[in-house]
């Protein structure tokens, strides 16, 4: 007598869409090839060839620190989207609702969020609230930040931001670039196409993160922003990610949120000591 | 050449198949190839955490599944499951390699199965599909054996539900579907 648990499993087995992998005349199974592509592509992304590691090391150095200074904007930007929240009734918007909408079908998993984002809506003014790890560091700094243009294809939505802050504000000098995020369900990464052309418009204009990265270099030697330039499954040859280390990990982030703001703190100070940031 | 490459060379030829079939059991054929080619150049960054002998494969598949689950979280994925489910037959039919000749009960028993959890789904396919052991399971999943045995026990029953309450929807006459009598 045959349960029907036992019928289904077969039924389920019968309906292996592959039951015969040696059916398949799959492509040539060249290990080598493949892995010289990858090495091919990754030296298009990060500027280096295979070469010895402190070669590669030395070579990625500056790519690195435009990666990091980067990929801080990036994470500003993703956690500013993620934790939108109003600072202030009276900013309340069809944009923020819909914004908040977003966040909770982000949190919620769902990957086709077509119904939350529309080609050239403008959201904001938004604030990232308190209750995040990292939040009370970027809420700390009268963080706003300005999405528009946004379109979503797929799971990868796309939008234009401005971000400013207490220091950016007192600059007039506004970050700003094109923030792209990957939804994994509850996990979202954010990319930087063309990151490197970004970056050196950042650089170029003096971005405050700029040399608040140098005075962190200058001030504690040694000490590295827990960022790490990654290569993920989503980059295209010549592209790059970012994701910082831990970034799935509270605390890990409770004590990364920790060092930035005592850092921070120190160099609001210096700033004021000094009237400003360099031109 | 490092270590780390010939070790990536090695997986990359002994399990690019079953990695292959993996996935294009999973996803549609136009995705198949994004999905192999991301799950090795997860496996190529983290070469040094590839466990060896047996336990490789089943962690390609772990990786493989992550990579999958783009397609396939929250409600949405469920939706376009099952479209995609419909469009199945049609599909594969079509295909020039795999001739399948899809009958109504693996249709609705693939239907069965996307009404279940997306662990106890994959635990079940894995079973099935890839006929991995439950500790390799559990390797491909990231859970204990344990855990795979008592939710495999538990999906089997749900799975076998489920499809006997599709039997029953599907045995229903327009009348009763309207609210009319059986």
């Amino acid at each position: 007598m045959v349960t029907t648990e036992e019928r289904v499993m077969t039924l389920l087995a019968q309906a292996n869409p592959i039951p015969d992998l040696d059916s398949f005349d799959l492509i040539e199974v060249d290990g080598t090839r493949y892995l010289a592509n990858l090495n091919r592509r990754s030296s298009e992304m990060t500027g280096t060839d295979s070469k010895p590691a402190e070669v590669v090391a030395m070579r990625r150095r500056p790519l690195v620190a435009v990666a990091l200074t980067a990929a801080a904007v990036l994470v500003v930007g993703a956690v500013a989207w993620l934790g939108l929240n109003r600072a202030d009734p009276d900013v309340a918007s069809a944009g923020v609702a819909v914004v908040e909408e977003f966040a909770r079908a982000v949190s919620s998993g769902a990957t086709d969020l077509s119904d939350y984002v529309t080609d050239g809506a403008t959201f904001g003014p938004v604030t990232v609230p308190l209750d995040s790890d990292l939040a009370s560091f970027w809420a700390g700094l009268d963080t706003t930040l300005t999405v528009s243009n946004c379109a979503q294809s797929a799971q990868v939505v796309r939008c234009d931001y401005e971000w400013t802050d207490r220091i950016r504000q007192a600059q007039e000098r506004p970050a700003f670039g094109t923030l792209t995020i990957l939804i994994e369900g509850s996990r979202v990464e954010t990319i930087a196409r063309d990151w490197d052309q970004e970056a050196s418009r950042w650089l170029d204009a003096g971005d405050p993160v700029i040399h608040y990265m140098e005075w962190l270099n200058q001030a504690y030697p040694g000490w590295e922003l827990e960022l790490d330039f990654v290569r993920d499954p989503y980059q295209l040859p010549g592209r790059g990610s970012f994701a910082p280390l831990g970034h799935d990990d509270p605390v890990h982030n409770a004590r990364y949120a920790e060092v930035l703001t005592r850092h921070l703190d120190e160099y609001a100070q210096e700033l004021n000591a000094t009237g400003g940031l360099p031109d | 050449m490092t270590a780390g490459d010939t070790r990536f060379i090695e997986v990359y030829e002994q399990f690019y198949r079953h990695v292959y079939g993996y996935c294009r059991r999973r996803t549609s054929s136009d995705r198949v190839d994004d999905a192999v080619a991301d799950t090795f150049l997860t496996a190529w960054r983290k070469i040094d955490e590839i466990p060896p002998g047996e336990e490789c494969l089943p962690w390609l598949y772990g990786v493989a599944y992550r990579v999958l689950s783009h397609q396939w979280r929250g409600a949405t994925r469920r939706r376009r499951l099952h479209d995609r489910l419909a469009s199945m037959g049609a599909e594969w039919h079509t295909g020039p390699e795999d001739y399948i000749v899809v009958r109504h009960e693996s249709q609705q028993v693939l239907e069965a199965l996307a009404r279940l959890k997306t662990t106890d789904q994959e635990i079940l396919r894995l079973t099935t599909w890839e006929e991995l052991a439950q500790k390799d399971i559990a390797m491909a999943l990231g859970i204990s054996a344990e855990a795979v045995r008592q939710r495999l026990y538990e999906a089997r029953k749900n799975l076998a539900r489920e499809y006997t309450r599709l039997e029953k929807k599907g045995n229903r006459t327009p009348a009763a579907q309207k609210g009319g009598a059986w």
